[in-house]
């Protein structure tokens, strides 16, 4: 469907995207995580045609975009684009949904249904006499999803469509997004920093950073066996632990490190110094007299700080080297989880991961 | 003076409601020589500022100080450049267009193209850089990028308008070296204040000043209404 190959992107002098090589399937969510100023906007304006890459090749289905003769024009009007803050044209909504139409000369008869449809389509039936200005952040951002749906687009991008929305309004949008993908069978490649939306909606993932593809893959892979210790950091598996590799038997390896030795289930030999990654919410935190020292990952440690975040607690330790751990908050409640205590961390060989280093 | 101020606004009163017919007939050519200006401009300026905004070329931001400096062009200096394009040994003295009103025109319409093209491309530079991001995604032809542009921009567009209107009625520099001054021919209200007030009829020149700026406060009136109407 879309082909990136090589692409770079430099302005004044500055790289903003270096060599990029990604392929999106037709009818996936494809999504481009990365923190901010890492590129993903960047690369999307350039798969949506608004930019031209300073290096590298693209492909639109079988069409190279590169080539000096493609017909922009045509390709553009086979995709659709919702920026992270929506445009808003003077009039009211039906003529803000409606413009895609009017550029390819619909006639007004059959545009006011496919309006009306696109309008039902993100929830804002009855919508369209109402002025666009008035209508809040969640709402315009959804008339902008209906505009570019209602030219029943092949691709749809997506800008970090629900920065700065409330929970309810990213809801909604999520759903479109899923109807979108499931009933107009439209491909999709959005951008976000928000990892949970990245997690639940897309069918693939590229992990971008600095300009650069950091990794690709299913959500489960990005998440839970990432290639780099950056890409560890930003899907929040903030447990970064350097070891070696002891030895490997029946598919776990065991990283000695500091002062401990760690269990980690891998799927293909790994020698010498690694990283073992293990997500906060992997690690099960009981009385320090539960520690059994000759098991693989139970660790003694010492609360050093508590904090809320959001329905669980962040529990940060010292076991010899710094572990943080996500609990719920009935394991905070009844282990009394204040600094200075001991307590026993324990995290399942499955739940770590091992990252190779050079 | 004072006395004369009030001797003028009374006289003006009067050449209105007595519908002087020379007074009328001069109102009449100013107007339309200022508006032909205004349209004549107005036609050249928006185009020509579009496609200043929404290229990107080397040599903008230059061409844009160009066109801002030409806002304060003194209007002799149009006069003069005009005079000796249209001059009998000018290059095109064959046009036969010194001391006609479309002379007149010709010169107001250069004395204003860059105020309406500068505060077009202002006005265009000035919208929500999304609008044309969306309008180029949703597949949008670069003279339909233009045209939905300009009509985001209307009422910038329109005060651009009465500003230019503004200028053209109010100048007398290329009226008096272009027009000359002709009576019944091509003396508009600004060449005939400039007489008056040199042949001492200072009441007179006042009146024609207060009718003039009527006229003027005519047009902006309704350019007022025009982007009131269309704002609700």
């Amino acid at each position: 469907m879309i082909r990136c190959e090589e692409i770079g992107w430099e302005i004044e002098g500055k790289t903003v995207l270096d060599n990029i090589s990604i392929e999106v399937a037709p009818g996936e969510v494809f999504g481009l995580i990365g923190p901010s100023g890492s590129g993903k906007s960047s690369l999307i304006r350039i798969m949506d045609l608004l930019v031209a890459p300073t290096s590298g090749r693209l492909w639109i289905d079988s069409t190279e975009v590169s080539a000096g003769s493609t017909d922009l024009v045509a390709l553009r009007r086979r995709m659709g684009m919702v920026f992270q803050r929506p445009a808003v044209f003077s009039g009211d909504v039906y003529r803000n949904v409606s413009i895609g139409l009017g550029l390819r000369g619909e006639r007004p008869h059959s545009a006011r249904q496919l309006v009306e449809d696109a309008l039902e389509m993100v929830g804002l039936t009855g919508f369209g006499p109402r002025r666009a200005s008035t209508l809040s952040g969640g709402e315009l951002q959804r008339v902008a999803i209906a505009r570019a749906l209602v030219t029943r687009p092949t691709v749809l991008f997506l800008d970090e469509p629900t920065a700065n929305l409330d929970p309810l309004s990213t809801q909604v949008i999520e759903d479109v997004v899923r109807r979108a993908q499931t009933d107009l069978g439209t491909t999709i490649v959005m951008a976000t920093h928000n990892l949970d939306q990245g997690q639940r909606l897309c069918d693939r993932l590229a992990v971008m950073a600095t300009g650069r593809l950091m990794q690709t893959g299913t959500p489960l892979e990005v998440f839970y066996r990432p290639r780099t210790r950056q890409v560890a950091r930003f899907v929040g598996a903030e447990n970064l632990v350097d070891g070696t590799v002891e030895r490997q038997d029946r598919g776990v390896a065991f990283v000695r490190t500091t002062g401990n030795v760690l269990a980690v289930a891998v799927h293909e030999p790994v020698f010498g110094t690694v990283t073992v990654a293990i997500r906060p919410e992997e690690i099960v935190l009981s009385h320090d007299d539960s520690c059994r020292t000759d098991s693989p990952n139970h660790l003694h440690g010492r609360v050093t700080a508590v904090e809320s975040d959001g329905p669980l607690v962040r529990v940060s330790l010292d076991c010899g080297f710094p572990l943080v751990a996500l609990v719920r908050r009935l394991t905070y409640l009844s282990l009394s989880l204040e600094p200075g205590l001991q307590v026993c961390a324990v995290f399942d060989p499955n739940g770590a991961h091992l990252i190779a280093r050079t | 003076m004072v006395n004369e101020i009030v001797q003028g606004f009374i006289q003006a009163v009067d050449l209105i409601v007595s519908l002087d017919p020379e007074v009328i007939e001069i109102t009449i050519r100013t107007l339309v020589i200022s508006l032909s200006s205004t349209l004549l401009g107005t036609a050249i300026a928006i185009p020509v500022g579009g496609i200043i905004s929404l290229n990107e070329f080397r040599g903008k931001r230059a061409l844009m100080y160009l066109v801002q400096t030409l806002y304060s062009v003194p209007t002799v200096i149009i006069g003069l450049l005009l005079f000796l394009l249209i001059s009998s040994s000018g290059p095109f003295g064959s046009l036969k267009l010194l001391f006609t009103s479309t002379g007149m025109v010709i010169g107001q319409t250069m004395l204003i193209l860059p105020i309406l093209i500068g505060l077009t491309i202002a006005a265009l530079e000035g919208l929500d850089r999304g609008l044309r991001d969306t309008l180029v995604s949703l597949g949008a032809t670069w003279s339909q990028q233009l045209i939905a542009l300009l009509r985001e921009a209307r009422f910038a567009l329109l005060a651009a308008v009465a500003v230019g209107f503004g200028r053209a009625i109010s100048e007398v520099g290329v009226a008096i070296m272009i027009g000359g001054n002709i009576r019944g021919f091509t003396r508009v209200l600004t060449t005939a204040i400039s007489l008056e007030t040199s042949m001492g009829n200072i009441s007179l020149s006042l009146a024609l000043g207060i009718i003039l700026l009527v006229l003027a406060l005519v047009v902006n009136f309704g350019v007022n209404l025009l982007q009131g109407g269309g704002r609700r």
